[in-house]
């Protein structure tokens, strides 16, 4: 049984160094190669906005404000880096797609895969003291599109071919490090700090089919890199045998502070794709990101049944940039709508506490709905919403603590009316949770 | 999928197809949501931006010369005599100033007999004026040694003692000026002189009304000295012109002249920094100058108006120092300044647009002026920006920014 065990533990432990070496090894291309992969709504802003904090959450819809146990490190809020018994270490890839169709019928289909949050935890009093880091995507900009036309002859100028592509690739990262300390039976309180990162580049790119009339083929390049620092404090309120002996119920609430992000935005033009000669200028700024509140609840009526429900406020009224950004002139108030989220889940284990039922049995099976309005307007008082649903499973592994989670979400954002597209969007994510007792002396079981 | 023991102990496996995502992909782009992203659709559009007037530069060239022994090889080899009244530009004067030397390779046998007679033999390669009509040729001797160094046209030289003076009608041919007796007798030693490079210095060529301008090649031009035991051919050491115009041009309103020797040339400035090209890629720039053909066919009989040459596109910078950033012929009622292929570190006139476009303007002013390779006094009429039409712009193939 020792043997064993051991044996298993030097598996799981060879296929998480092994995908830790290969996430370390790859995140750098993956991050640097062009990742024009998704909607053109990514174009506005500061991209789509990002918010991973579990793939239990994920896969029910929610961010998990109001989550509030040790089976996950959940980073929605820090109150519940308290309530951990493992060490744990979170690494997850997403693919994700897109269709868009706009108001003639055209599509466009792209997708592409992605290195999603890497998580780190452990405890540092059993239930009681807790630190958490993790690192995650906090918007991304994916986007290309094309258009082919002929310039018309005028005056003394020829008519000629042209092709044009947009491209946009980049966003911000978000780190975080924070402790939750369990104060009472009930109440968990957390603080974390974190640092927000990232270049956004857009690029367009202009080729003429007559190079003899001397057009020079262009490329426009504008390239954002950001920096800031935030702080949140988390909350959870926990009652057990609230209705009857087994159930309990959690209130949990976030706030994240305004970031206030340092910028160099350099844009730059390149004439002529092989005989290259560029210009281009380099300019300081700042860009303030608004405040975050989180509000949730979840409900265990018994062990196998999880009900969650969570929603997320962000008031980009008040976003302030000294750069233009699509949608957004410098000095705009409300040029950005206020962001709001909405989720309620459900999760169902079979048998939750029985270690020799099979794996389908103790296999955690999740649903959930949500709703997110984004912060940008394409168009004047228009708002922009996502419905989607989310499903994903939770596979136990010999390993206890250790489970490989596969989601799929689905969603539709936007309509296909006048410049605006309808994107279907469909995002299969895969997250291997490691947890490991860490820091405690192996005993004969 | 149960049998999770077996797909770890693979080890490679797992990871492989957890990975798999991160290199999958497909992108099938297309003009959907277009509209969203520009103002403009993103398309490149063709920009119009007018010039603003400035006042105009005068800027007099250098149109002075000193030969190597290869002859008049850089900077003007041509110097003109004579003054010019154009109905529509007024009158300009004219005064050439050459000095001689022996050639290396000269013989100098002839410096033994005596000078029986002493001629200017010059080539015309330039007219501007009325051809048919007679004027006084006069040929000064320059009393004093004048500089080697640059001189603009402007610059003012002590005028020498009249040699000679006699009628003139523009030809198209080898004119020959014999100078009178008493003068080359009375100076026979220094004419004579193998020091005649230091002791001699040359002659003034002006008329005494207005005909025309004519400019002699100063590589042909010979001083010819015949002697009774032979003859010397001298060739010019140096060349100058000066160059004074009269207060007597009749110009419409709302036209500008660009004009050689003077060196006026017109001024103008481009809102290649204003909003609407913020962020903009620029493919091919042309600058358009309309030239009032109207007026300038209407001449005198007999009267020849030279077209300029060329024109060079010239950027300033507050300094005062310019860059020629494009030359071009004249065509067809217009200069026109058409952009080239960029090359790395060059000035042209996209790079420089471009420039201005990117919130990196490097010149404050443009200025369209003769390219004056050789001494002349020819000019043009165009129209300038406070004209009802056909002002000077620039037409600009752009893709507009994104923001």
């Amino acid at each position: 049984m020792i043997r064993t065990v051991y044996n298993l533990n030097r598996q799981v432990f060879a296929v998480v160094s092994m995908l830790s070496a290969v996430l370390v090894a790859v995140a750098p291309q993956a991050s640097a190669q062009s990742r024009s992969d998704g909607s053109v709504y990514s174009r506005y802003g500061l991209g789509d906005r990002h918010n991973f904090h579990s793939s239990q959450a994920n896969a029910m819809g929610v961010l998990g404000t109001g989550l509030h146990g040790p089976a996950y490190l959940n980073t929605a809020n820090p109150a519940t880096y308290a309530d951990q018994v493992f060490a744990r270490f979170t690494a997850g890839i997403d693919f994700l797609g897109f269709r868009s169709e706009d108001v003639d019928g055209q599509t466009s289909i792209s997708s592409g895969g992605h290195i999603g949050a890497i998580q780190l935890g452990f405890p540092l009093i059993a239930r009681k003291l807790g630190f958490a880091a993790s690192i995650s995507p906090y918007t991304t900009s994916g986007y290309h599109a094309q258009l082919g036309g002929t310039l018309e002859a005028e005056g003394s100028e020829p008519p000629t071919d042209f092709e044009v592509n947009y491209e946009g690739d980049g966003g911000l990262q978000e780190a975080v490090v924070g402790f939750g300390y369990q104060v009472t039976d009930k109440l968990a309180v957390g603080v974390s700090a974190s640092a927000i990162w990232g270049i956004i580049e857009f690029g367009q790119r202009t080729e003429y089919a007559r190079s003899t009339d001397y057009l020079l083929s262009t490329e426009q390049f504008t390239s954002t890199r950001m920096s800031g620092f935030s702080g949140s404090l988390g909350a959870a309120f926990r009652s057990p045998r609230l209705v009857g002996e087994s159930d309990a119920f959690t209130v949990g609430a976030a706030f994240s502070l305004p970031v206030h992000l340092s910028a160099t935005r350099t844009n730059q033009v390149t004439q002529g794709l092989v005989l290259i000669d560029t210009v281009g200028s380099t300019i300081e700024g700042d860009l303030t990101l608004p405040l975050r509140l989180q509000a949730g609840l979840s409900y265990t009526p018994s062990p196998k049944w999880l009900i969650l429900a969570d929603g997320l406020f962000e008031p980009w009224g008040g976003f302030e940039s000294d750069y233009p950004l699509l949608g957004y002139e410098p000095g705009q108030e409300d040029a950005f709508n206020s962001r709001l989220r909405a989720g309620a889940g459900v999760q169902y284990i079979p048998s939750p506490r029985d270690p020799f039922a099979s794996t389908l049995k103790r296999t955690a099976y999740r649903f959930g709905l949500f709703v997110d309005q984004s912060y940008v307007r394409p168009v004047p008082d228009y708002d922009l919403k996502t419905y989607g649903a989310s499903t994903g499973l939770s596979i136990p592994t010999v390993v206890p603590g250790t489970y490989l989670d596969l989601s799929g979400q689905i969603g539709f954002r936007g309509e296909s009316e006048t410049d605006l597209v309808r994107d279907l969007l469909y995002k299969f994510s895969i997250t291997l949770n490691f947890g490991e007792r860490w820091f405690l002396q192996r005993r004969l079981r | 999928m149960c049998d999770l023991r077996r797909l770890l102990r693979a080890k490679i496996l797992l990871p492989i197809l957890i990975l798999a995502p991160l290199v999958m992909g497909c992108e099938d782009p297309s003009n959907v949501g277009l509209g969203l992203i520009g103002e403009s659709g993103g398309e490149p559009v063709r920009i119009t931006i007018p010039a603003s007037d400035l006042p105009p530069d005068i800027s007099p060239p250098v149109t002075s010369n000193v030969r190597s022994s290869a002859g008049f090889i850089v900077g003007p080899s041509t110097t003109l005599a004579g003054t010019v009244a154009d109905p529509l530009f007024g009158t300009i004067d004219t005064k050439a100033y050459i000095d001689v030397a022996l050639p290396s390779t000269a013989s100098t046998s002839f410096r033994s007999g005596t000078i029986t007679s002493v001629s200017l033999i010059l080539v015309p390669n330039y007219v501007y004026g009325d051809t048919m009509a007679t004027t006084s040729l006069i040929v000064s001797e320059m009393d004093a040694a004048w500089p080697d160094a640059d001189l603009t046209a402007d610059t003012t030289l002590a005028p020498g003692s009249e040699v000679a003076r006699f009628d003139y009608v523009y030809r198209d041919t080898t004119l020959v000026i014999a100078l009178p007796e008493e003068w080359y007798a009375a100076r026979s030693s220094v004419l004579l002189s193998s020091n005649i490079a230091t002791e001699f210095h040359g002659f003034e060529l002006s008329t005494s009304g207005p005909s025309a301008v004519v400019g002699f090649n100063g590589t042909s031009a010979i001083f010819r000295i015949s002697t009774t035991t032979g003859t010397g051919d001298l060739v010019l050491s140096k060349i100058f012109t000066h160059v004074s115009r009269h207060d007597d041009a009749n110009i419409p309103a709302g036209r500008a002249v660009i004009q050689d020797g003077v060196g006026e040339s017109v001024a103008l400035s481009f809102e290649f920094d204003e909003d609407s090209l913020r962020g903009a890629a620029v493919s091919r720039a042309v600058v358009e100058l309309f030239v009032d053909q109207e007026a300038m066919d209407q001449v005198p009989a007999n009267f020849v108006r030279p077209t300029p040459p060329q024109f060079d596109f010239v950027g300033v910078r507050a300094d005062g120092t310019s860059r020629v950033l494009r030359s071009s012929l004249v065509g067809a009622g217009v200069i026109r300044f058409v952009s080239t292929t960029a090359v790395p570190g060059e000035f042209t006139i996209l790079r420089t647009i471009q420039r201005a476009a990117t919130g990196n303007p490097e010149f404050d002013e443009y200025r369209v002026r003769i390219n004056s390779a050789q001494a002349a006094i020819s000019s043009i009429l165009v129209f300038d920006p406070e004209a009802v039409e056909s002002t000077p712009q620039a037409i600009l193939t752009v893709t507009l920014g994104s923001f």
